[in-house]
């Protein structure tokens, strides 16, 4: 395990490892995500208050759940690069914030969706909400802090610490629907049982799209790593003949 | 281990636990104003000053509601916690998920008469999922208040 | 089809197909972002390095060329 992570960290086997997985991870993903949309668009049975409007919860709560599971990657890719000076660390720390970014977007969006009919209104100033907005400046601000900085060591250490520093925001949306009074609802205990709430009927394509949308943001992350390895990395030898293949490729094309 | 690793290691322990401190603070000195809504025990206890504007939730109780003829009208109900009910009297477009037995938050003051004048109303869905079918099954096994 | 009668209930999402279909819309958004922008990213560097490189050739082909000139008025 350790050994695997140590070799990850160097940008040569990173690049040759995600470019031969990622043709499983991409075939994986579709099929996930196409089984778990299709199956919690159309055949799970309309929920008993809300109608069918409860199906956007399906790509709601993977895309919150992955955006505060990309914070928790950010902040310790974070701590890799400020302990260890581990270059790879950085470059996938730069990758997560986009990713992030637009997967907190998306909770957002489909949640402003969601509460025009349920609750009757788009945005309230609850603890769930404002803690998952601020998260989103939290991502906004390390992109812009990053290229605020001419140099990469120096952006890539103020990043650093911008992301440990809001890492504490993260909790504080898992657990602000339980510590305070909130619009928002909390967590679905899921049940196996059918005649119970949250049944399987329902649970179980959202398990699915949820694996999905993870499998997709690994995809997102590699394909951000593998174009910063390829700048970062442009004077080592193996990176030569990777560019010299990929240009050969275009020249045939143009 | 290297200590000048070790020494950034300790760097990045103080950052992480220095904000969370921090935050933890703020948090707790805050702690009553990041609720978005007031219980009506807590109403009951006082907990809010006369006059003000401030939010309730609780859940509508069953058999409390009256409602006008059309839609936008007068709407009347009692909210409730289980332990507190307080008279909540509401002119406008209800949300879809507004109906008795399920939770709900009203922004307004408390008048002369002890009632609660709302103007604006959210329903405040639960966190269950449900086909028909399971309902069914549930009423089967009998409801309970629980908010 | 599954839980709806015809495909155009599908569509009408039982009154929410507003609600529904723009959540999904914006779904649809993130994921050909997150896909297309790194793609594009990509090219855009390898057009550049390409570019670099046949700045580089031109550059050496030239100072050839000037050595030959040179070369042959002194022959």
């Amino acid at each position: 395990m350790w050994q695997w992570l140590y070799k990850l960290s160097s940008p040569k086997w990173f690049y040759t490892i995600s470019g031969q997985l990622m043709p499983w991870l991409v075939a994986l993903t579709t099929f996930l995500l196409g089984i778990g949309l299709i199956w919690g668009l159309a055949f799970t049975p309309p929920d008993y208050q809300m109608g069918e409007n409860y199906r956007i919860a399906y790509i709601h709560v993977p895309a919150a759940s992955i955006a505060m599971g990309c914070y928790y990657m950010m902040a310790i890719m974070a701590a890799a690069f400020l302990i260890w000076r581990i270059k790879m660390a950085d470059m996938v720390a730069k990758a997560c914030a986009p990713v992030g970014m637009t997967f907190t977007a998306l909770a957002l969006f489909t949640g402003s969706v969601w509460g025009i009919p349920t609750w009757g209104t788009w945005w309230i100033w609850d603890a769930r909400l404002t803690s998952t907005l601020i998260m989103m400046f939290l991502f906004i601000g390390v992109m812009a802090l990053r290229s605020a900085y001419d140099s990469e060591t120096a952006g890539g250490k103020a990043c650093a610490v911008l992301s440990l520093v809001g890492v504490v925001n993260v909790p504080i949306i898992k657990y602000s629907v339980e510590w305070w009074n909130t619009l928002h609802q909390g967590a679905s205990s899921l049940s196996l049982s059918n005649t119970a709430a949250n049944p399987p009927e329902i649970w179980v394509p959202a398990i699915f799209v949820g694996f999905g949308l993870f499998g997709f943001y690994l995809i997102a992350i590699i394909l951000r790593t593998r174009n910063e390895i390829l700048i970062r990395e442009r004077k080592a030898d193996w990176v030569g003949e990777v560019l010299g293949a990929a240009l050969a490729i275009n020249k045939g094309k143009a | 281990m290297a200590a000048p690793r070790k020494q950034r290691m300790a760097i990045v322990g103080f950052i992480v636990a220095g904000s969370a401190i921090a935050i933890g603070l703020v948090l707790f000195a805050l702690n009553e104003g990041i609720n978005f809504f007031y219980t009506p025990t807590e109403v009951a206890q006082g907990a809010v000053p006369d006059g003000q504007n401030f939010r309730i939730g609780g859940m509508v109780k069953t058999g409390s509601l009256r409602t006008g003829e059309l839609e936008g009208t007068l709407v009347e109900f009692l909210a409730t916690d289980c332990a507190q009910d307080i008279p909540v009297s509401f002119t406008g477009v209800l949300p879809d998920l507004f109906r008795e037995g399920q939770g709900v938050v009203a922004d307004g003051y408390i008048d002369s008469n002890g009632i609660f004048q709302a103007s604006q109303i959210l329903a405040k869905h639960d966190e269950n999922y449900m086909s028909a079918e399971s309902v069914a099954a549930m009423e089967a096994s009998g409801a309970s208040c629980d908010p | 089809m599954g839980s709806f009668d015809s495909f155009s209930d599908f569509l009408s999402m039982g009154g929410y197909a507003a609600y529904v279909w723009s959540a999904y819309a914006f779904f649809v958004l993130v994921l050909v972002f997150n896909i297309l922008q790194p793609v594009l990213s990509r090219k855009k560097y390898l057009k550049q390095q390409l570019r670099r490189e046949q700045v580089q050739q031109e550059r050496v082909q030239a100072q050839q060329n000037r050595k030959e000139m040179t070369n042959g008025s002194a022959t």
